[in-house]
C-alpha cells in the first residue's frame, strides 16, 4: 500500500536523513567552516551566531529534500495506481484554454496521462501554476501565483457545439479585487441558469456565439444539482475541444485526486452524450 | 432647508430601496417560473414515454390490463391536471402506477429480457433522476423566494402582489415508506 498522500513519510525520510553519515558530517563540517569564517571576518558575536545559522540552513535543507522526496513518491504511487505515465510536454497544452494561458508565467509539476475511467479518453493531470507579474515603481517587481489541480481531456467533437464555456467558482469581493480574471478581454458573456443556489455558488460565462439550448442540455437539472453538491466544486473550461476540469490549489492527496479525475469523467461524459444527441437529431 | 435636503434624501433613499428589493423579488419569482418549466420539461417526456412503455408491457403481458389501464389513466390525469398541488398529486398518482409496471416485470422474464423494454425503463429511470432533480432546484428556489417576499421590511413592498408559491412535492410512497426492518 503507497502513501495516502504527499507528506505520508516525509517526518520519517527527514528523522533518517539527519541519522546519515553525510549529513552528520555536513553540519560538523558546516558549523566548524562557519565558526571559523565567522571568528575570521565577524568577531566572537559572528563566531557564536554562523555556526547556529549553518546548522539551521542544512536542517532545513534536510526538511525540504525529504518533503520532495515524499511527494514524488506519492505522485509515482498515483501513476502505478491510476495506470498513468508521466508526460513531458505541458508548454504545448499552454494555448488551448485561457487558465491554461494566464498570467505572466507558467509552470507544471507532476505531469500525467493516462485512462480517464472506463470512458475510453485520455486524461493530463497537472498540478499548475501562473505568476501574475505586479511592476513597482523603481523596478522592485513581484509575483502573484495562483495554483491549480488540473485534468484535460480532448474532445474535438465538440468544438462547434460549444464554442466556449467557462464555469468558474463565484469570487468574493476581496478574491476579485486581489486575484486575477484571465477572463478579462474574452468578449464572454455571463449566463444564469434556473437554480438560484447554482448561480450563487458559480459563475457561468460562454462565448457570444454560444447556443443556449444546448447550453441548457448541457447543464440539465442533475449535472446542475451534482455540482451543486460536489465537494470539491469543480470548475470547467472548454474551448477549442479542449476540457479542462479544475480545482484551485494543488491536491496532495489520493482521495481527492480520484474525485477529480472522477468529475472529470462524469462531466467529460456529459459533454459526449450530448455531442451524440446531437448527431442523432442531425441523422 | 437642511432638514428638507435631509427628508429628500432620506425619500430619495427609500424609492431607491423599494425599486432595488421590487426588482429582486421579479427576479426571484422569474427564477421560480423558471425552474418550474425545466420540471414541466421533463414530466411532459415522461408522459410521451409512458404510451411505449404501455405498448411494449402490453406485447408481453396480456392479462396486466389494470395495471396499464391505470398507467394510461394516470397519464391522462397527470397532463390534464392544473398547477400545483393539483399537478403535484397527479404526477404522484403516475409514479406509482409506473411503480406498477416494474412489479409487473419481475413476473414476465420475457419482458424483462426485452432490449426494448430495457432501454425504456433505462429511459424512465434516467427521467425520474432528472425530474427528482429539477423538482429539488424548484423547491430551492421557491425557498428562497417565499423568503425573500415574506422577510420584514421586504414584506412591506410584497404586499399582495408577491405572493407565495407552493412546494412541489412528488414523492413515491415507496420512497416515503419507512422500511421495516425484522430479525
Amino acid at each position: 500500500m503507497g502513501p495516502g498522500n504527499a507528506n505520508a513519510g516525509r517526518g520519517e525520510r527527514f528523522r533518517s536523513s539527519l541519522r546519515k553519515p553525510g549529513t552528520i558530517t555536513a553540519l560538523v563540517v558546516g558549523a566548524a567552516v562557519a565558526l571559523l569564517a565567522g571568528a575570521y571576518w565577524g568577531g566572537p558575536a559572528s563566531a557564536l551566531g554562523a555556526p547556529v545559522a549553518a546548522v539551521l540552513a542544512i536542517v532545513a535543507g534536510a526538511w525540504w529534500l525529504a518533503d520532495r522526496k515524499a511527494e514524488a513518491v506519492f505522485w509515482k504511487h498515483v501513476a502505478d495506481s491510476l495506470g498513468y505515465t508521466p508526460f513531458f510536454d505541458p508548454t504545448a497544452l499552454e494555448t488551448t484554454t485561457p487558465l491554461l494561458h494566464a498570467g505572466d508565467r507558467r509552470s507544471w509539476r507532476h505531469e500525467l496521462m493516462g485512462p480517464l475511467g472506463d470512458s475510453g479518453l485520455t486524461a493530463r493531470l497537472a498540478q499548475y501554476k501562473f505568476d501574475v507579474k505586479h511592476e513597482g515603481s523603481k523596478g522592485n517587481d513581484s509575483w502573484d501565483s495562483f495554483r491549480w489541480t488540473i485534468c484535460l481531456i480532448e474532445l474535438p467533437d465538440g468544438m462547434q457545439m460549444f464554442p466556449g464555456v467557462y464555469l468558474r467558482e463565484q469570487r468574493g469581493l476581496l478574491e476579485r479585487l486581489a486575484g486575477h480574471d484571465w477572463l478579462r478581454g474574452r468578449h464572454l458573456r455571463e449566463v444564469e441558469l434556473e437554480s438560484t443556489e447554482f448561480n450563487e455558488t458559480y459563475d457561468l460565462q460562454v462565448a457570444r456565439e454560444q447556443d443556449d439550448g444546448r447550453l441548457r442540455e448541457l447543464f440539465d437539472p442533475k449535472t446542475i444539482v451534482w455540482l451543486q453538491d460536489h465537494p470539491l466544486r469543480p470548475q470547467i473550461e472548454y474551448r477549442a475541444g479542449f476540457l479542462v476540469v479544475y480545482v484551485p490549489g494543488y491536491l496532495e492527496d489520493m482521495g481527492r485526486v480520484v474525485w477529480l479525475l472522477e468529475a472529470a469523467e462524469r462531466i467529460a461524459e456529459r459533454v459526449q452524450a450530448e455531442i451524440g444527441e446531437s448527431r442523432e437529431a442531425v441523422g | 432647508m437642511t432638514v428638507l435636503l435631509v427628508v429628500a434624501g432620506l425619500l430619495a433613499l427609500l424609492v431607491v430601496w423599494v425599486v432595488v428589493t421590487n426588482n429582486s423579488f421579479i427576479r426571484a419569482r422569474n427564477k421560480v417560473d423558471e425552474a418550474w418549466s425545466g420540471i414541466d420539461v421533463q414530466l411532459k417526456r415522461r408522459h410521451d414515454l409512458v404510451p411505449n412503455l404501455v405498448e411494449t408491457v402490453k406485447g408481453y403481458a396480456e392479462h396486466e390490463s389494470a395495471t396499464l389501464a391505470a398507467v394510461t389513466q394516470a397519464r391522462s390525469a397527470a397532463m390534464g391536471a392544473g398547477a400545483g398541488s393539483e399537478r403535484s398529486a397527479a404526477e404522484e398518482r403516475l409514479t406509482s402506477a409506473l411503480d406498477g409496471i416494474r412489479v409487473v416485470a419481475e413476473q414476465y422474464p420475457e419482458l424483462r429480457a426485452s432490449q426494448t423494454f430495457q432501454t425504456l425503463m433505462a429511459q424512465l429511470s434516467e427521467l425520474e433522476d432528472q425530474i427528482q432533480a429539477a423538482r429539488r432546484i424548484f423547491n430551492a428556489n421557491v425557498n428562497a423566494y417565499n423568503t425573500r417576499i415574506q422577510l420584514f421590511p421586504n414584506s412591506l413592498v410584497a404586499g399582495g402582489k408577491f405572493t407565495p408559491r407552493e412546494l412541489f412535492q412528488l414523492d413515491s410512497p415507496a420512497e416515503r415508506a419507512v422500511p421495516a426492518v425484522a430479525f
